[in-house]
Protein backbone atom coordinates (compact mmCIF):
# COMPACT_ATOMS: atom_id res chain seq x y z
CA UNK A 1 0.00 0.00 0.00
CA UNK A 2 1.64 3.13 -0.93
CA UNK A 3 1.76 5.79 1.94
CA UNK A 4 1.68 9.50 0.72
CA UNK A 5 0.53 10.66 4.18
CA UNK A 6 3.26 10.73 5.81
CA UNK A 7 6.94 12.14 4.68
CA UNK A 8 8.82 14.45 4.33
CA UNK A 9 6.65 18.15 5.13
CA UNK A 10 2.96 17.59 4.68
CA UNK A 11 2.44 20.32 3.36
CA UNK A 12 4.65 20.14 0.74
CA UNK A 13 3.41 16.48 0.01
CA UNK A 14 -0.26 18.55 0.48
CA UNK A 15 0.69 20.69 -2.31
CA UNK A 16 2.26 18.27 -5.00
CA UNK A 17 -1.04 16.31 -4.33
CA UNK A 18 -2.88 19.32 -5.22
CA UNK A 19 -0.52 19.63 -8.01
CA UNK A 20 -1.34 16.04 -9.27
CA UNK A 21 -4.77 16.29 -9.42
CA UNK A 22 -4.86 19.37 -11.02
CA UNK A 23 -3.20 17.53 -13.76
CA UNK A 24 -5.77 15.19 -13.84
CA UNK A 25 -8.33 17.87 -14.10
CA UNK A 26 -6.38 19.49 -17.21
CA UNK A 27 -5.80 16.53 -18.79
CA UNK A 28 -9.26 14.76 -18.86
CA UNK A 29 -11.03 14.80 -22.12
CA UNK A 30 -14.28 15.73 -20.50
CA UNK A 31 -16.32 16.16 -17.76
CA UNK A 32 -18.81 12.83 -17.99
CA UNK A 33 -21.84 14.58 -16.52
CA UNK A 34 -22.31 18.12 -16.21
CA UNK A 35 -24.37 20.06 -13.90
CA UNK A 36 -25.76 22.77 -15.36
CA UNK A 37 -25.65 24.91 -12.05
CA UNK A 38 -22.76 24.52 -11.62
CA UNK A 39 -21.35 25.69 -14.44
CA UNK A 40 -23.78 28.58 -14.41
CA UNK A 41 -22.12 29.71 -11.40
CA UNK A 42 -18.53 29.57 -13.03
CA UNK A 43 -19.91 31.35 -16.01
CA UNK A 44 -21.57 34.02 -13.67
CA UNK A 45 -18.07 34.78 -12.16
CA UNK A 46 -16.47 34.86 -15.56
CA UNK A 47 -19.11 36.92 -16.93
CA UNK A 48 -18.86 39.69 -13.95
CA UNK A 49 -15.40 39.99 -14.44
CA UNK A 50 -15.44 40.42 -18.39
CA UNK A 51 -18.33 43.20 -17.64
CA UNK A 52 -15.65 44.92 -15.12
CA UNK A 53 -13.36 44.92 -17.67
CA UNK A 54 -15.39 46.56 -20.33
CA UNK A 55 -16.24 49.04 -18.31
CA UNK A 56 -12.65 49.70 -17.31
CA UNK A 57 -11.76 49.40 -20.77
CA UNK A 58 -14.22 52.10 -21.98
CA UNK A 59 -13.35 54.47 -19.43
CA UNK A 60 -9.17 53.78 -20.00
CA UNK A 61 -10.30 55.04 -23.52
CA UNK A 62 -11.48 58.05 -22.55
CA UNK A 63 -8.50 59.25 -20.10
CA UNK A 64 -5.44 60.89 -21.48
CA UNK A 65 -2.65 58.48 -22.02
CA UNK A 66 -0.13 58.55 -19.54
CA UNK A 67 3.79 59.06 -20.93
CA UNK A 68 2.29 61.61 -23.74
CA UNK A 69 2.45 64.88 -22.82
CA UNK A 70 0.65 67.52 -24.83
CA UNK A 71 2.54 70.00 -26.81
CA UNK A 72 2.76 73.71 -26.34
CA UNK A 73 2.73 75.68 -29.54
CA UNK A 74 3.32 79.01 -30.20
CA UNK A 75 0.25 80.99 -31.81
CA UNK A 76 0.79 82.20 -35.83
CA UNK A 77 -0.35 85.01 -34.56
CA UNK A 78 1.69 87.74 -31.80
CA UNK A 79 -0.62 88.37 -29.00
CA UNK A 80 -2.00 92.32 -29.15
CA UNK A 81 0.16 94.63 -26.70
CA UNK A 82 -1.48 95.77 -24.09
CA UNK A 83 -1.84 99.60 -24.26
CA UNK A 84 -3.01 102.13 -21.95
CA UNK A 85 -5.47 101.47 -18.80
CA UNK A 86 -6.66 98.33 -20.00
CA UNK A 87 -7.81 96.27 -16.67
CA UNK A 88 -6.59 93.00 -16.33
CA UNK A 89 -9.62 91.87 -14.90
CA UNK A 90 -11.99 90.00 -17.39
CA UNK A 91 -14.84 92.20 -18.82
CA UNK A 92 -18.19 92.04 -16.38
CA UNK A 93 -20.77 89.81 -17.28
CA UNK A 94 -23.42 92.34 -16.44
CA UNK A 95 -25.39 93.69 -19.53
CA UNK A 96 -27.92 96.82 -19.52
CA UNK A 97 -30.71 94.49 -18.55
CA UNK A 98 -29.10 93.52 -15.24
CA UNK A 99 -28.24 96.94 -14.85
CA UNK A 100 -31.78 98.05 -15.36
CA UNK A 101 -32.94 95.27 -13.14
CA UNK A 102 -30.50 97.45 -10.24
CA UNK A 103 -32.55 100.61 -11.27
CA UNK A 104 -29.78 102.21 -13.52
CA UNK A 105 -29.61 102.17 -17.44
CA UNK A 106 -25.89 102.81 -17.24
CA UNK A 107 -22.81 100.53 -16.52
CA UNK A 108 -21.12 100.95 -13.43
CA UNK A 109 -18.04 101.85 -12.98
CA UNK A 110 -15.74 99.29 -11.91
CA UNK A 111 -14.50 100.22 -8.19
CA UNK A 112 -10.83 100.74 -8.52
CA UNK A 113 -11.87 103.21 -11.49
CA UNK A 114 -13.79 105.78 -9.38
CA UNK A 115 -11.79 106.20 -6.67
CA UNK A 116 -7.66 105.01 -6.75
CA UNK A 117 -7.23 105.30 -3.22
CA UNK A 118 -9.51 102.85 -2.53
CA UNK A 119 -8.33 100.23 -4.42
CA UNK A 120 -5.33 100.66 -2.76
CA UNK A 121 -6.66 100.36 1.22
CA UNK A 122 -5.90 96.33 1.45
CA UNK A 123 -9.67 94.57 2.18
CA UNK B 1 -4.13 45.36 -22.74
CA UNK B 2 -6.85 43.26 -22.00
CA UNK B 3 -7.48 40.51 -23.44
CA UNK B 4 -10.08 39.00 -25.63
CA UNK B 5 -11.82 35.97 -23.73
CA UNK B 6 -12.45 32.79 -25.43
CA UNK B 7 -15.97 31.85 -24.63
CA UNK B 8 -15.60 28.87 -21.91
CA UNK B 9 -17.50 25.45 -22.63
CA UNK B 10 -19.83 24.22 -19.74
CA UNK B 11 -17.00 21.77 -18.93
CA UNK B 12 -14.45 24.23 -18.98
CA UNK B 13 -16.47 26.08 -16.44
CA UNK B 14 -16.77 23.18 -14.23
CA UNK B 15 -13.03 21.88 -14.82
CA UNK B 16 -12.23 25.90 -13.50
CA UNK B 17 -14.25 25.05 -10.11
CA UNK B 18 -12.79 22.63 -9.36
CA UNK B 19 -9.11 23.68 -10.04
CA UNK B 20 -10.35 26.51 -8.35
CA UNK B 21 -11.59 24.42 -5.43
CA UNK B 22 -8.43 21.74 -4.96
CA UNK B 23 -5.97 24.90 -5.14
CA UNK B 24 -7.98 27.01 -2.23
CA UNK B 25 -7.62 23.65 -0.20
CA UNK B 26 -3.75 24.55 -0.29
CA UNK B 27 -4.44 27.23 2.47
CA UNK B 28 -7.07 26.82 5.37
CA UNK B 29 -9.42 29.45 5.13
CA UNK B 30 -9.60 30.41 1.86
CA UNK B 31 -12.25 29.95 -0.58
CA UNK B 32 -12.46 28.95 -3.79
CA UNK B 33 -14.81 31.65 -5.05
CA UNK B 34 -12.19 34.51 -3.82
CA UNK B 35 -9.41 32.64 -5.41
CA UNK B 36 -11.13 32.28 -9.17
CA UNK B 37 -12.12 35.58 -9.10
CA UNK B 38 -8.93 37.15 -8.30
CA UNK B 39 -7.25 35.20 -11.03
CA UNK B 40 -10.10 35.94 -13.69
CA UNK B 41 -9.22 39.39 -13.01
CA UNK B 42 -5.55 39.26 -13.05
CA UNK B 43 -5.82 36.82 -16.09
CA UNK B 44 -8.46 39.71 -17.86
CA UNK B 45 -6.61 43.00 -17.27
CA UNK B 46 -4.00 41.67 -19.10
CA UNK B 47 -1.14 41.69 -16.02
CA UNK B 48 -0.44 38.53 -16.70
CA UNK B 49 0.94 37.43 -20.19
CA UNK B 50 -1.07 34.80 -21.59
CA UNK B 51 1.39 32.83 -24.06
CA UNK B 52 0.40 31.90 -27.62
CA UNK B 53 -1.52 28.59 -27.75
CA UNK B 54 -2.09 28.40 -24.09
CA UNK B 55 -5.59 27.43 -22.87
CA UNK B 56 -7.61 29.35 -20.29
CA UNK B 57 -8.02 26.80 -17.85
CA UNK B 58 -4.25 25.62 -18.03
CA UNK B 59 -3.31 30.05 -17.78
CA UNK B 60 -5.96 30.40 -14.75
CA UNK B 61 -4.75 27.35 -13.42
CA UNK B 62 -1.16 28.99 -13.30
CA UNK B 63 -2.42 31.98 -12.05
CA UNK B 64 -4.03 30.42 -9.35
CA UNK B 65 -1.13 28.68 -8.33
CA UNK B 66 1.62 31.68 -8.53
CA UNK B 67 -1.64 33.50 -6.07
CA UNK B 68 -0.99 30.53 -3.54
CA UNK B 69 2.28 30.54 -3.55
CA UNK B 70 2.46 34.37 -3.03
CA UNK B 71 0.42 34.13 0.26
CA UNK B 72 1.70 31.03 1.51
CA UNK B 73 5.27 32.76 1.61
CA UNK B 74 3.26 36.08 2.53
CA UNK B 75 1.68 34.20 5.56
CA UNK B 76 5.48 32.56 6.24
CA UNK B 77 6.72 36.30 6.20
CA UNK B 78 4.58 37.93 8.30
CA UNK B 79 4.92 34.54 10.88
CA UNK B 80 8.63 35.13 11.05
CA UNK B 81 8.63 38.44 11.15
CA UNK B 82 5.90 38.52 14.34
CA UNK B 83 6.98 38.63 17.61
CA UNK B 84 4.81 35.83 19.36
CA UNK B 85 6.15 33.05 18.26
CA UNK B 86 3.47 30.96 19.31
CA UNK B 87 1.13 32.55 17.03
CA UNK B 88 3.84 31.98 14.17
CA UNK B 89 4.16 27.79 15.46
CA UNK B 90 0.23 27.58 15.68
CA UNK B 91 -0.36 28.66 12.16
CA UNK B 92 2.70 26.48 10.66
CA UNK B 93 1.16 23.41 12.97
CA UNK B 94 -2.82 24.46 11.96
CA UNK B 95 -1.23 24.24 8.07
CA UNK B 96 0.29 21.16 8.61
CA UNK B 97 -2.66 19.76 10.43
CA UNK B 98 -4.95 20.71 7.33
CA UNK B 99 -2.78 19.02 4.52
CA UNK B 100 -2.69 16.14 7.22
CA UNK B 101 -6.68 15.71 6.30
CA UNK B 102 -7.05 16.01 3.34
CA UNK B 103 -4.26 13.78 2.55
CA UNK B 104 -5.92 11.27 4.86
CA UNK B 105 -9.26 11.85 3.17
CA UNK B 106 -7.75 11.44 -0.34
CA UNK B 107 -6.33 8.11 1.25
CA UNK B 108 -9.48 7.20 3.01
CA UNK B 109 -11.77 8.00 -0.28
CA UNK B 110 -9.50 5.51 -2.62
CA UNK B 111 -8.92 2.96 -0.07
CA UNK B 112 -10.80 0.64 -2.33
CA UNK B 113 -8.28 1.27 -5.25
CA UNK B 114 -4.86 0.99 -4.13
CA UNK B 115 -3.88 2.21 -8.26
CA UNK B 116 -5.50 5.17 -7.69
CA UNK B 117 -3.72 6.05 -4.88
CA UNK B 118 -0.52 4.63 -6.30
CA UNK B 119 -0.71 6.93 -9.18
CA UNK B 120 -1.07 9.90 -7.27
CA UNK B 121 1.05 9.01 -4.99
CA UNK B 122 3.96 8.94 -8.21
CA UNK B 123 2.59 12.37 -9.70
CA UNK B 124 2.84 14.32 -6.36
CA UNK B 125 6.76 12.62 -5.97
CA UNK B 126 7.38 14.15 -9.41
CA UNK B 127 6.36 17.58 -8.06
CA UNK B 128 8.17 16.78 -5.23
CA UNK B 129 11.33 16.45 -7.22
CA UNK B 130 11.22 12.51 -6.83
CA UNK B 131 11.73 12.56 -3.29
CA UNK B 132 10.32 9.96 -1.28
CA UNK B 133 10.41 6.13 -1.50
CA UNK B 134 9.68 4.56 -4.81
CA UNK B 135 6.36 2.93 -5.61
CA UNK B 136 5.35 -0.19 -7.22
CA UNK B 137 5.11 0.50 -11.29
CA UNK B 138 1.62 0.24 -12.60
CA UNK B 139 1.59 -0.87 -16.17
CA UNK B 140 0.44 1.80 -18.73
CA UNK B 141 -3.35 0.02 -18.99
CA UNK B 142 -3.51 -0.04 -15.61
CA UNK B 143 -2.11 3.62 -15.39
CA UNK B 144 -4.71 4.85 -17.56
CA UNK B 145 -7.28 3.57 -16.74
CA UNK B 146 -6.50 4.67 -12.69
CA UNK B 147 -6.34 8.00 -14.30
CA UNK B 148 -9.66 8.12 -15.80
CA UNK B 149 -11.28 6.80 -12.51
CA UNK B 150 -9.44 9.35 -10.89
CA UNK B 151 -10.86 12.20 -13.19
CA UNK B 152 -14.14 10.72 -12.90
CA UNK B 153 -14.52 11.49 -9.33
CA UNK B 154 -12.96 14.80 -9.27
CA UNK B 155 -15.13 16.55 -11.98
CA UNK B 156 -18.64 14.86 -10.57
CA UNK B 157 -17.53 16.37 -7.06
CA UNK B 158 -17.19 13.25 -5.02
CA UNK B 159 -13.95 13.70 -4.10
CA UNK B 160 -13.97 17.39 -3.07
CA UNK B 161 -17.20 16.59 -0.86
CA UNK B 162 -15.16 14.51 0.89
CA UNK B 163 -12.31 16.78 1.66
CA UNK B 164 -12.30 18.68 4.51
Amino acid sequence: MTDFCDRPDTTDRWRATIEALEAVVLGAADVPEIDPAEAEEVRRLVMVQTAWQRRNTLAASWARRGGILPHIVPDAEPAPKRSGRTSRRPAPRTGRYSFARLGTSEPIEPIDQLDPRISARPI
Amino acid sequence: MPIAVPIPTPSDLVRLKRLAQFRARQLPGLEWEELLNEALLRAFDGSRRWPEGVPLLSLIAGIMRSLLDGRAQQRRRLAERTAARETSVAAALDARLHARRCLAAIAHFFAGDPDVLALIAASARQHLGGAGHSAPQLSRKRREAARKRLARAILRGQLGEFLP
